[in-house]
């Protein structure tokens, strides 16, 4: 066990947005010593470590990372290549923390790279980012040389038997990149429609070899949690779910930004305290608490905790960790507008329910929007929300674009009546 | 023995000929230098596709058909799957498009924020439509889903082949002559490469 002072902000401790760290600054500062922890102990170990932290992947569905790293099968003989992915497609609207993280503190992804390497037995790693994302290519780009320079990468690293590389991929747009198999496919450079499962990706991934697919958030937890324990990664969380999470707010408030958090802080505190409430002259009237694909919530909601289970319990999912406010000024049926059609644009048309079901509910919602809709529109818009059910799509984006359409209907129904009534948006 | 006849293997090698010139025709040495250190990233040719189709076009702004045939011969991929990969990427642009992109983000927080508003009068000032190109060829515009920076919204990347990328962030409608200005001014810069024949 490490004797230095844990730290309490663990994924934030390093980050500078104008000129993140440098290697040996980075060093300096503790980094790398989680790699070498990691590495000075059997992979069976270190994953048992992580299995006991209890960290959940960030990137939105909240899945056990030890587990899911656990179905990777143990390392053969033969010698064939296993890779890491880091998902940093960050496109979910309304979510901006990837971004914070990978352009202040590149070193940080590249050692939760090197500790989830040795754990799996990875040969290659593949950070995969949005193409708007330059400025973080060109960070990590620079972190990753400096790496190799100092045989942090490559063969036998610290004189160790690990050998690993890590290459940066820019995508070419499409937001369904960041659903896991179609991130895979994408990789392979083929058009990013996602796969059915089974195979997991975990036994059967990127050009049909073991691979594991994880979040930028996720990566930077890797660290500390190697450096203090479980115990200690456990006892940062205010409720069930372990750690510190970032959190951030986007909408009509005083201060929209970014916090890393306790995780389980209560939503009024994330929204009044760190975000400083609403602008004047703008009440709160909902919210999606983790991104575009999250069930809206209500002010009644506020003291719920953000960690997965609760808000899972309250109807919706805490996704990203990124809230959306709606404030009484802006329309909420074009706010669903806004996020229906962004989801039908991207789906990638694989499957019928999505492919067809988004575009039809997005020219509803414009009948409604442009005051030509009629009542009967409501019952057909929630037809389609039962046609993109899970298990009806091959993957979570219909799904996800039917949680703020399904909520929507349910909480602001007043409105959506009101413009069918009036032939007119009220707002504008 | 070699089962082809005599003109048969003139024909071949006159093919052989054309594709050469066809390669070098688009793909400069540079380019092919820059394709060819990414294909030792993975285990197969196909997975740098989707760079191969962005360096080609940062260099030329677009992917034209010629660019596509050249890069199959030269990575040795089906036309098809370069073709159905470069349909599918909505950032590689299979038409021309100008000198600077302009990418309003008109994700959620912001429309929230007041997207429309800004978009309104950037389409008006630059007298185009979302995904239109001025007549000038300085400025096309199209419009990104969310672009990260919801806490500056509303926000507008510009790109551009040879262009550093910018993002101006909390913009207000007007804004938008200031912008076009400072670009209109900034946009002479040159060029990597060539216009495409």
């Amino acid at each position: 066990m490490n004797t230095k002072q844990a730290p309490t902000h663990p994924l934030t401790q390093h980050i500078n947005l104008d000129e993140p760290l440098d290697l040996s600054c980075y060093k300096e500062a503790g980094g790398y010593d989680g790699f070498k922890a990691a590495i000075s102990q059997p992979s069976d170990t270190v994953l048992s470590i992580l299995k006991d932290s209890n960290l959940r992947g960030r990137g939105g569905a909240g899945f056990p990372t030890g587990l899911k790293w656990s179905f990777v099968p143990p390392r053969d003989d033969s010698g064939s290549d296993r890779y890491l992915v880091v998902n940093g497609d960050e496109m979910e609207p309304g979510a901006f923390k990837d971004r914070w993280l990978l352009e202040g503190a590149p070193h940080q992804l590249i050692e939760g790279l090197l500790i989830a390497a040795h754990t799996i037995s990875a040969t290659v790693g593949y950070i995969f980012l949005r193409n708007e994302y330059s400025l973080a290519a060109d960070r990590i780009q620079k972190s990753l040389d400096e790496c190799y320079e100092a045989g942090l990468l490559g063969k036998n690293i610290l004189g160790s038997s690990l050998c690993f590389d890590i290459h940066i991929h820019t995508s070419a747009g499409r937001y369904i990149c960041g659903e896991e198999t179609a991130l895979i496919n994408s990789l392979e450079g083929k058009r990013a429609n996602p796969r059915s499962k089974p195979p997991f990706p975990q036994v059967a991934g990127l050009w049909g070899k073991p691979t594991i697919v994880n979040n930028v958030e996720t990566f930077f937890n890797l660290p500390n949690i190697i450096l203090y324990g479980a115990e200690w990664y456990q006892s940062l969380g205010r409720h069930k779910d372990a750690g510190t999470k970032i959190y951030g707010v986007s909408g009509r408030v005083n201060k929209p930004g970014l916090w890393e958090l306790p995780m389980g802080t209560p939503i009024r505190e994330i929204i009044e305290v760190h975000a400083g409430g609403m602008c004047d002259g703008y009440k709160l009237r909902g919210y999606q608490p983790g991104g575009g694909s999250t069930d809206f919530l209500l002010p009644e909601h506020l003291d719920t905790p953000m960690d997965y289970n609760e808000i899972g319990a309250i109807g919706s999912r805490m996704g990203t960790g990124t809230i959306i406010v709606l404030d009484d000024k802006n329309c909420p049926v074009d706010m669903v507008l806004n996020l229906v059609s962004f989801f039908a644009q991207e789906s990638c048309g694989w499957c019928t329910p999505c492919r067809e079901g988004l575009p039809s509910a997005t020219y509803i919602l414009q009948q409604i929007e442009n005051g030509k809709g009629k009542l009967e529109d409501l019952d057909y818009l929630l037809d389609i929300v039962e046609m993109v059910a899970p298990g009806n799509t091959f993957c979570a984006l219909a799904p996800g674009a039917a949680e703020p359409l399904q909520s929507g209907l349910k909480f602001f129904r007043d409105d959506f009546e009101q413009h069918i009534k009036d032939q007119c948006c009220p707002y504008h | 023995m070699n089962p082809m006849g005599n003109s048969s293997q003139a024909i071949q090698a006159s093919i052989i000929q054309t594709d050469k010139r066809q390669i070098h025709a688009c793909l400069t040495e540079g380019i092919r230098n820059e394709i060819n250190h990414l294909l030792d990233h993975y285990p197969q040719a196909s997975g740098a596709s989707i760079d191969a189709l962005k360096i080609v076009q940062n260099h030329y702004g677009w992917v034209s058909d010629d660019a596509i045939n050249a890069l199959a011969i030269h990575m040795q991929l089906p036309v098809s799957d370069l073709e159905s990969v470069a349909t599918f990427y909505n950032l590689i642009f299979r038409k021309p498009v100008g000198k600077i992109l302009l990418h309003p983000c008109n994700g959620i927080s912001c429309m929230l924020m007041g997207y429309r508003d800004f978009f309104g009068a950037i389409q008006q000032s630059l007298n185009i439509s979302d995904g239109e190109t001025t007549q000038n060829n300085h400025f096309t515009l199209i419009s990104l889903p969310c672009l990260g920076a919801c806490d500056k919204a509303p926000v507008m990347l510009k790109t551009g082949s040879g262009q550093e990328d910018k993002l101006f962030t909390n913009l207000q409608p007007s804004m938008v002559d200031h912008i076009i200005a400072e670009l209109e001014q900034k946009k002479n810069k040159p060029r990597q490469g060539g216009d495409i024949k």
